[in-house]
């Protein structure tokens, strides 16, 4: 590659003044020492929009206005939401308790009962009263003298009434001289003499007819006393009747006081009172329960004495005792059963039961009435919840099931309890390309989130946000307690927060990078034993930031030093061009110069970017070569057929290469080559070029310059080193102080390119030319270099055409 | 089996397959505590199972389905041991509930001369249901001179208490 004499032009129209390379802003229009000294601040500063969308997401009554919140992770999305959902929630009153209670008729289908904020509770603990005082009373009722007597007198009825069966038998027998015998399951009929049972032998010498008469006796009366028997069922069962009725005489009249009372306490809930009458007459149906404690556990509920008072109680599945207003619930893990809510089994005696207790709420209806903060992330990532949630916003009730049923997972036998209405503000928190991706995939997404409250990423560096920016800063300093910063250090601040903006006329307003920040620098300042902190503890907290994470920077700049990268940083080279790239590490970026060469020759007007090629380059990159590509044929030649082929690399780039920065320095390499002119190598460029050669803003700036810078820097600054950026970059810059100070020393140098031209002119020292009235560049420039081997391209392409034509027809 | 002092005094629970059990001991424990005596269960069995299976038209009505059966020897023996064994072990149960020790004794009715020795004497008491003073040996035992105590008590159907 041929090298050129560098000019000594300097081109001092294109340099960006030094006062734009790090621009202090607006004054902050307060007077202060220190951040304690400043008034408190906007809360929630520069998010009006956001603050307004929230408030009417939250006040609108409307179906499916619930609201998403979007905005990058760590802008204090959650914080805001919650506030405001507190704000509102101020206005309203507590919502009410939600029990589940025993449907008698159907336990496996619980009851809802509803009451107002706190009567839940009330009513919960009269049922407990109320079972304590039945596991009291009924059994004492049982024990009782009277209950005593009574059941004495229905057992000596049915026994009289059994022993006179008995006794007819027994009576009949003995005129046949028969007795009957009891052994342990049954009867023996057997003669007797002399009161006397008497043998096979005592038998055998009574006379025949004696005999037979006994035999004929015998088996007559066992047919009587098969026929007893038979009887005998209907006998048992009348005295089982009753005693149960004895025994619902004698729980109605010690339970029915007791409901009674607490009828009248919750008369105005019709729902309560028709329970507590369910209550009653389950307890009055089941009354001999309450007195059988002798009874084996089976493994069933309520199969003790425990369980059979338990179906009594009342599940409080949502209290608002303690809420003075409606509720604000973030839940941190959104998974179906802390969102939805879910059914508990007890293991007994190794099957899996339930009942109406083991009902448990979610955060839907902890929020019932309220308001529910989710992160949308966390939604999406725990299987089945964001399907729940749908359903139960659009049904507008909570029903509580296991997903294992709903799907057929799980055999275990399990409740179908009453849906709860739904009447909950949901707050979706999530980053925008979440937002954006449920716009378009799922259609049921719009009509439940209707209100987008979009935080806004920066504020402008105006002079009355400056002064509020410092407020507010200064509102979190004390929140966290940290030491007072100075006026330099809130300064300092300041600039960072334009810097994370990447534009030197806004402030970021990304509150976790801030708030980092803040007590980063507090420790510095403590670490020195500062009583304040200071702009130095600010400049140590980011450059221990760049250093903590600047491990694959330090390893790229060693690599160019060591010239395993090969970057140029002095002299000029034909069809090589010093590009910059950056690279992100998670919410660390870094700049670093990357070497693009081009080849040119004659062909049938393609441009290769053999990053597509090889499918190392993206989409965006590749449309940037396209456009170059335009852009070359546009101002050219126009006349003539494009008979180039042009190779455009990103020299030892073995990863992938995307957007369209770099389309700047490919045109400029390529028209290098084509013109035979030499770029200096002491510049790097960047920028994207549209198809009229006007050059546009990239990101990162700042970052790719101070890549090169670094790589310069190292190598030894001589005044000559410096980067061309768009014109329209300059208003991003917020350079490091060091790069600042080298430009003020002369010692490096940031030139603005508006157009191709510009850029050609500052990175080979020449001027790139301009087309005079007759259309034709001035001899020698760049431009005119270039199209002149342009229609030498074309004209030997035409030549060959010609030449090869003949050839056919010979 | 505890064995017996023939010098103390002894009251002597006199059991049938049908007696009431629990009512008994409570009775003879009362009694207990009057006098420090020793206590003896005292099993009288009756033959009238192995009589009644002598004869071959005798059958065993259920009490459960009326259905009759053969009442065969084989069954009369074991009607006969399940009815001494069960009450064996529910007064050996009340004995270790008291922590008191038991002497069991298993005698047939028609072995009056060691009944009347295990019961004879004026300080020993009986303890005995109502419905034993209808059978014979309990005549023979109204002459020993012994206290006996007569318990109110239903005679219960052959499954004890």
């Amino acid at each position: 590659m041929k090298t050129v004499k560098m000019t000594t032009e300097t081109f001092s129209e294109f340099k960006v003044p030094v006062d734009d390379l790090r621009p202090s802003g607006e004054p902050l229009g307060v007077e202060f020492e220190t951040s304690d000294q400043l008034p408190a601040g906007t809360r929630h500063l520069g998010q009006q929009r956001a603050i307004d969308a929230i408030r009417f997401g939250l006040q609108i009554a409307s179906d499916g206005h619930n609201v998403f919140v979007l905005g990058p992770s760590g802008s204090h999305r959650h914080g805001l939401a919650e506030e405001l959902a507190k704000e509102q929630a101020e206005r309203r009153a507590s919502p009410e308790d939600w029990c589940y209670v025993n449907n008698f008729s159907d336990p496996e289908k619980p009851h809802t009962l509803t009451f107002s904020a706190g009567r839940g509770t009330e009513f919960r603990q009269d049922m407990r009263d109320l079972v304590e005082e039945l596991r009291l009373a009924i059994p004492a009722a049982f024990e009782s003298d009277e209950y005593r007597n009574q059941l004495r007198a229905v057992e000596a009825t049915t026994q009289q009434e059994i022993e006179k069966q008995s006794k007819t038998l027994d009576e009949h027998a003995s005129s046949h001289g028969i007795r009957v015998l009891q052994t342990p399951t049954g009867y023996v009929l057997a003669p007797v003499r002399d009161d006397k049972v008497i043998d096979e032998k005592e038998f055998s010498k009574l006379p025949e007819a004696e005999r037979a008469e006994v035999q004929e006796a015998i088996r007559v009366l066992s047919k009587e006393l098969q026929a007893q028997i038979e009887h005998m069922p209907r006998l048992h069962k009348k005295h089982r009747e009753r005693v149960r009725n004895l025994n619902r005489e004698i729980t109605e009249h010690v339970v029915g006081a007791m409901i009674s009372d607490l009828k009248e306490k919750f008369h105005e809930l019709p729902a309560v009172v028709t329970y507590l009458d369910e209550v009653q007459d389950n307890i009055v149906d089941n009354a001999d329960d309450f007195h059988e404690s002798d009874s084996p556990q089976l493994p069933f509920p309520f199969s003790d004495t425990g369980q059979i008072f338990g179906q009594y109680e009342v599940n409080l599945l949502v209290s608002n005792e303690k809420n003075a207003t409606a509720p604000v619930v973030f839940e941190p893990n959104p998974s179906y059963t802390n969102i939805i809510g879910k059914v508990e089994h007890r293991s007994e005696m190794g099957a899996l039961v339930t009942d109406f207790r083991m009902i448990r709420s979610g955060a839907l209806l902890t929020a019932n009435g309220g308001y529910l903060i989710l992160d949308m992330h966390r939604v999406l990532s725990r299987p089945f919840v964001w399907e729940a949630l749908k359903q139960a916003l659009f049904a507008k009730q909570v029903r509580i099931e296991s997903p294992g049923e709903i799907y057929g997972f799980v055999s275990t036998t399990t409740l179908q309890p009453d849906p709860i209405p739904l009447d909950v503000k949901i707050i979706l928190v999530g980053e925008r390309w979440l937002y954006y991706l449920l716009c378009a995939y799922d259609s049921e997404f719009i009509d439940l989130f209707k209100v987008a409250a979009d935080l806004d990423d920066d504020l402008k560096r105006t002079g009355e946000n400056v002064g509020a920016y410092a407020m507010f800063v200064a509102d979190r300093i004390r929140e966290r307690n940290l030491l007072p910063f100075s006026r330099e250090a809130v300064l300092k601040v300041l600039e960072q927060r334009a810097r994370r903006a990447e534009d030197s006329e806004r402030l970021s307003m990304h509150m976790r990078s801030l708030d980092d920040l803040l007590s980063q620098s507090d420790f510095w300042a403590r670490q020195r034993d500062g009583d304040r902190v200071d702009a130095s503890d600010v400049r140590k907290a980011i450059d221990e930031i760049a250093r903590r994470l600047g491990r694959m920077q330090s390893r790229i700049q060693e690599a160019i030093q060591r010239d395993t990268l090969l970057i140029n940083t002095e002299g000029a080279c034909v069809g090589q061009v010093n590009g910059l790239s950056v690279v992100s590490l998670g919410e660390f970026r870094f700049g670093h110069p990357v070497r693009i060469t081009a080849t040119t020759r004659m062909g049938s007007g393609r441009v290769v970017d053999i990053e597509r090629e090889v499918e190392l380059g993206g989409a965006i990159h590749s449309k940037g070569v396209m456009i170059l590509s335009a852009a070359l044929s546009s101002r050219y030649a126009i006349e003539v057929p494009l008979s180039l082929h042009g190779n455009i690399v990103f020299e030892q780039s073995y990863g992938g290469v995307e957007g369209d920065s770099a389309s700047v320095a490919e045109l400029c390499a390529l028209l290098s080559s084509l013109s035979g002119v030499p770029v200096r190598q002491n510049l790097a460029v960047t920028g994207s070029i549209n198809q009229l050669g006007r050059i546009q803003v990239v990101g990162g700036v700042n970052e790719k310059i101070e890549g090169f810078f670094n790589v310069c820097k190292e190598r030894g600054l001589d005044g000559s080193h410096g980067v061309v950026i768009p014109r329209d970059n300059v208003k991003h810059l917020m350079l490091r102080e060091d790069v600042v100070g080298a430009v003020k020393q002369g010692l490096f140098e940031i030139y603005s390119a508006h157009s191709i031209d510009d850029a050609l002119s500052i990175l080979t020292g020449t001027t790139a030319g301009a087309r005079d009235e007759n259309g034709e560049f001035p001899m020698g420039s760049v431009n005119y270099l270039v199209e002149r081997q342009l229609i030498r391209y074309a004209e030997l392409r035409r030549s060959f055409a010609e030449n090869a034509e003949n050839d056919d027809h010979e | 089996m505890t064995t017996m002092n023939d010098e103390n005094v002894r009251i002597v629970i006199a059991l049938t397959e049908r007696t009431p059990l629990r009512q008994l001991w409570q009775k003879a424990l009362q009694h207990r505590h009057e006098t420090r005596t020793e206590l003896l269960a005292l099993f009288v069995t009756d033959d009238q199972w192995h009589r009644a299976a002598s004869l071959p038209f005798t059958c065993e009505i259920s009490r459960v389905s009326g259905v009759n059966v053969d009442f065969t020897r084989e069954r009369a023996k074991q009607v006969h041991e399940d009815a001494i064994s069960r009450v064996r072990r529910q007064m050996e149960e009340l004995a270790s509930e008291a922590n008191l020790p038991l002497a069991f004794k298993v005698l047939p009715e028609s072995d009056q001369k060691r009944i009347r020795e295990f019961v004879s004497g004026s300080r020993n008491i009986l303890v005995a249901p109502t419905f034993l003073t209808k059978r014979p040996l309990f005549a023979a035992l109204e002459e020993l001179g012994c206290r006996i105590v007569l318990i109110e008590a239903v005679e219960n159907t052959g499954q004890g208490n």
